[in-house]
């Protein structure tokens, strides 16, 4: 890494940790003015991120296992995305203490005149919501630590079994990872409103997860695109097929949300409409359209075409669209079960997201800095390498 | 077969020891043996090889085995068609659907053949815009099937409506009465939906086969033949201007393909779950039918391209990395598909209703538990073992778990339609659901129609696309020493 490139990451590493802090600062205030509203805007601050670091996860265990050019020189920002899991844990523990201003399970009061939280109450009920959480983490905290030694391991040999050993983990880690995300964010989501279910929900959790992924490689990509290392590595290939994939999961994320959307309205059933009827009432149709127009339409036509994903300065402008328009669909995945009339927005709905993603991008570029920016000895990166361009 | 000999000179086609350069600051060198992957053709087969294998197929005397094959295929198509006509001028009721269970093996069939259709469709359209090059070996015979097992699945809606001459009142035609077809029904959405999927599957193709029908053509010796060919391959004669054309068009159909991968299997299983019937009414199933429908669409290319490769000595060009590679699409769509039935089950109980679990429940211990059972063995288990190479590379276990998985599929759609509609809501509503000889007889049949259509297929056409095997050959890659204008090349 050269010095100009180094001196920036500094400087911008400083910038992201001041405005964490005085973000987090901000909460802890808020916290004491409207403990409700508080909990509120740092569960959807603090999912955002996490969403964020599981998706660098997802993706680059996708990579470990399918290969491709776009990998190699994206996957230090993956790794350097997911090794925020052990702050993120701890960033999850204020949440424990907010259970019963979020979750209606957690309120006695309400769970005494819900036949269904009754019924639930064996499976989601604090102290096994809280060791979920803990078992949860454990595995993606372990399986992040195995997948990064392994693979700065394999930067100082040419022996193969790091990367066969990546390959192995990646496999069963894929799975783990839909399983780990779907009971997770069942407890963490779908379990906010108190009756609603749905089986296609997590899926579009994990998918919402590797899209911000997606994005927020690109966007990094194009910022480093400019300094050496990477300015001699990246082509416009990688470029090209990292936008190949950003189409790709903002094209399942629809196909998935609208078909969600239709069987539920087509069922029109009491205990499944009521989540839809919170999200389009008021003004929250308001977010609708944004979501139509920049989490779908928008990306979904520019992308269509090649010169797009081929031009760095486009693509990470679309990037950046779909990553700001997937916080927002974060929010509207939350807030609106707690204000089901029309947006209620307060400043922690800013601070909170600026506190953990200053913290987050703060531990981010310290991951950046150790390690060399393209992974070395990757078999199958030299073999691309040689054969791709 | 001439250049076999002139391959003898030239180094082997992956080497050893490639010499080590550098590009961008990184020293470059070829991949250690254990993760080189497997050459695409094997044997360092040359061009003329190719074609001689590929074409010979379609040429030369016809097989007894293709006769023994043929002869009862025929038979049982015939009888396909003798129950279609006795359905038609009895009624329905000669089928086993009554209330409560009123879609009954038509929808199941119906399905199921189309679900198979959907591995031909992903290989030629969503493989080529991933750029797998892999695909190339049995996209021609994947695509063959989704064709004929489209129309055995076309069959099922059709004949099931009772009147099948007012057949055309599913088209939005202004007739006389002043009717339209509801637009709100995915049923509706389905005869759109399919039928835009056989044209465009038909037209992806011929296209695709156009030029290997013009090395049919060029190949014939007799003049049946030569017209014949020469007739549907338009006047190709592969000058660098068509190629450039078929390529375009190539990348268009696929485009246009891809999002039918998705569509029809999607709006498949919204004819269940836009209902509210407990055990059809839930989100997942769109991805998860469309999941399914690519398992079951792999685990019949494999029932058939295992035991073809072998009949028509075709290994060196449908490899054991090839098989492998179908495995891992199977494992990976099965793995999604238990996730689904997981969920399923889970919410199922997360929900508290009680109609939802009791379902579920009913499923798994009712009457019809041993059809769930089936249901869980072959398509949550068998998938699992292709985690093992030795089980991938064995080509014996191999067919014989595809067959599983086709039972699976089967059975899937069995516990989807009879278990969730046999007990709902009202124990007053409840019944039992037995399929007629003629159900039963119907369904055999089409197996009977679909290879009767894919064995005159290995007959009359290259099962595999010999120019585009050709293109991922060492030969047709400039910078490798078998390629470009070196020797070898030339052909």
């Amino acid at each position: 890494m050269n010095d100009d490139l180094q001196s920036r990451l500094n400087r911008f590493r400083f910038l992201a940790l001041v405005s964490g802090v005085i973000g987090i600062v901000l909460c802890v205030v808020g916290a004491f003015i409207n403990t409700q509203r508080f909990f509120i805007s740092y569960l959807f601050g603090y999912l955002f991120w996490l969403g964020l670091a599981l998706g660098c996860f997802a993706v680059s265990m996708i990579h470990h296992l399918t290969g491709g050019r776009w990998g190699q020189v994206t996957r230090r920002f993956q790794e350097a995305g997911f090794m925020t899991l052990p702050v993120m844990a701890l960033l999850f523990v204020p949440i424990f203490f907010g259970l019963k201003h979020l979750y209606p399970w957690a309120q006695p009061v309400k769970v005494a005149a819900d036949t269904i939280l009754q019924h639930k109450h064996a499976y989601i009920n604090p102290s096994l919501f809280i060791m979920r959480a803990i078992f949860f983490f454990i595995i993606w905290i372990v399986m992040a630590f195995l997948l990064r030694k392994w693979s700065l391991q394999q930067d100082k040999t040419t022996d193969v079994t790091p990367t066969r050993r990546l390959r192995t983990l990646s496999g069963v880690g894929i799975v783990i990872y839909a399983l780990t995300v779907t009971f997770a964010y069942i407890d963490w989501v779908m379990s906010i409103e108190a009756d609603w279910y749905s089986t296609m929900f997590p899926v579009i959790i994990c998918i919402g997860q590797i899209l911000t992924a997606y994005a927020f490689s690109i966007m990094v990509l194009t910022y480093f695109s400019k300094y050496q290392p990477i300015s001699e590595t990246v082509t416009t290939t990688q470029f090209h097929h990292l936008g190949n994939l950003l189409l790709t999961f903002v094209m399942f994320w629809t196909y998935i949300s609208f078909g969600q959307l239709l069987i539920i309205w087509s069922g029109n059933l009491p205990h499944e409409i009521s989540w839809y009827l919170h999200r389009i009432a008021g003004n929250w149709k308001v977010i609708v359209w944004f979501l139509f127009l920049f989490h779908f339409f928008l990306p979904f036509f520019s992308l269509l075409f090649r010169p797009t994903k081929q031009h760095p300065r486009t693509l990470v402008k679309l990037a950046a669209i779909v990553f700001v328009a997937h916080m927002v669909d974060v929010y509207w995945m939350i807030a609106p079960s707690f204000y089901p009339t029309g947006i209620h927005l307060s400043w922690m709905d800013f601070a909170a997201p600026i506190g953990v993603g200053g913290i987050w991008i703060a531990i981010f570029i310290y991951n950046l800095k150790g390690p060399l920016l393209i992974p070395q000895n990757d078999p199958r990166v030299e073999y691309s390498l040689a054969h791709g361009k | 077969m001439a250049d076999v000999v002139t391959n003898k000179t030239i180094s082997p086609a992956a080497p050893k020891h490639a010499p080590s350069h550098t590009v961008a600051n990184i020293k470059v060198v070829a991949p250690p043996a254990e993760l080189a992957r497997e050459p695409l053709v094997g044997n360092q087969r040359s061009i003329g090889w190719i074609s001689d294998a590929i074409a010979g197929v379609a040429e030369g005397k016809t097989p007894m085995w293709w006769w023994m094959a043929f002869v009862p295929s025929v038979i049982l198509m015939t009888t396909c068609f003798t129950m279609i006509v006795y359905l038609v001028s009895v009624g329905v009721g000669v089928w086993g659907p009554g209330h409560p269970v009123m879609w009954g093996w038509a929808i199941i069939n119906f399905v199921w053949w189309i679900g198979i259709g959907h591995a031909g469709t992903l290989i030629s359209a969503i493989l080529f815009l991933l750029r797998q090059k892999w695909r190339t070996s049995i996209n021609r015979a994947a695509e063959a099937m989704t064709i004929f097992a489209v129309m055995c699945a076309g069959i099922f809606p059709l004949i099931h409506i009772g009147r099948v001459w007012l057949g055309w009142w599913l088209f939005p035609i202004p007739n006389s009465n002043g009717i339209w077809p509801q637009f709100r029904s995915p049923l509706m959405w389905d005869v759109f939906a399919v039928s835009t999927y056989f044209t465009v599957s038909l037209l992806f193709w011929y296209m695709g086969l156009i030029p290997d029908l013009a090395v049919m053509r060029d190949r014939a010796k007799t003049t049946i033949r030569k017209f014949a060919y020469g007739l549907f391959s338009l006047g190709w004669t592969g000058s660098n201007r068509h190629w450039s054309n078929y390529e375009k068009a190539y990348l268009i159909l696929a485009g246009l393909s891809t999002p039918l991968v998705l569509s029809v299997h999607s709006i498949v299983s919204m004819d269940f779950s836009v209902s509210q019937l407990p055990g059809w009414h839930t989100t997942i199933f769109p991805p998860y039918f469309v999941a399914g429908a690519v398992f079951s669409g792999f685990g019949m290319v494999l029932t058939l391209l295992v035991p073809l490769r072998r009949l028509l000595k075709l290994e060196d060009i449908i490899t054991v990395r090839h098989v492998e590679l179908m495995c891992k699409v199977t494992l990976a769509t099965g793995s999604i598909v238990g996730y689904a039935y997981a969920m399923e089950f889970f919410i199922a109980w997360y929900s508290g209703n009680p109609y939802e679990r009791y379902a579920f429940i009913n499923r798994a211990v009712g009457h019809y538990a041993w059809g769930y059972w089936i249901m869980i063995g072959c398509n949550v288990i068998t998938p699992q073992l292709f985690w093992f190479k030795k089980i991938r590379q064995n080509m014996m276990i191999v067919f014989i778990l595809s067959i599983f998985v086709n039972i699976g599929m089967w059975f899937e759609r069995f516990v989807i339609v009879v278990i969730s509609l046999h007990r709902d809501f009202l124990p007053s509503n409840w019944g039992f659901f037995r399929p007629t000889w003629v159900d039963i007889l119907t369904y055999l049949g089409t197996f009977g129609l679909f290879f009767t259509f894919f064995l005159l297929f290995l007959r009359f056409v290259p099962i595999i696309a010999i120019g585009e095997v050709k293109a991922v050959t060492p030969q047709a890659d400039p910078h490798h020493p078998l390629g470009g204008a070196k020797e070898g090349g030339h052909h």
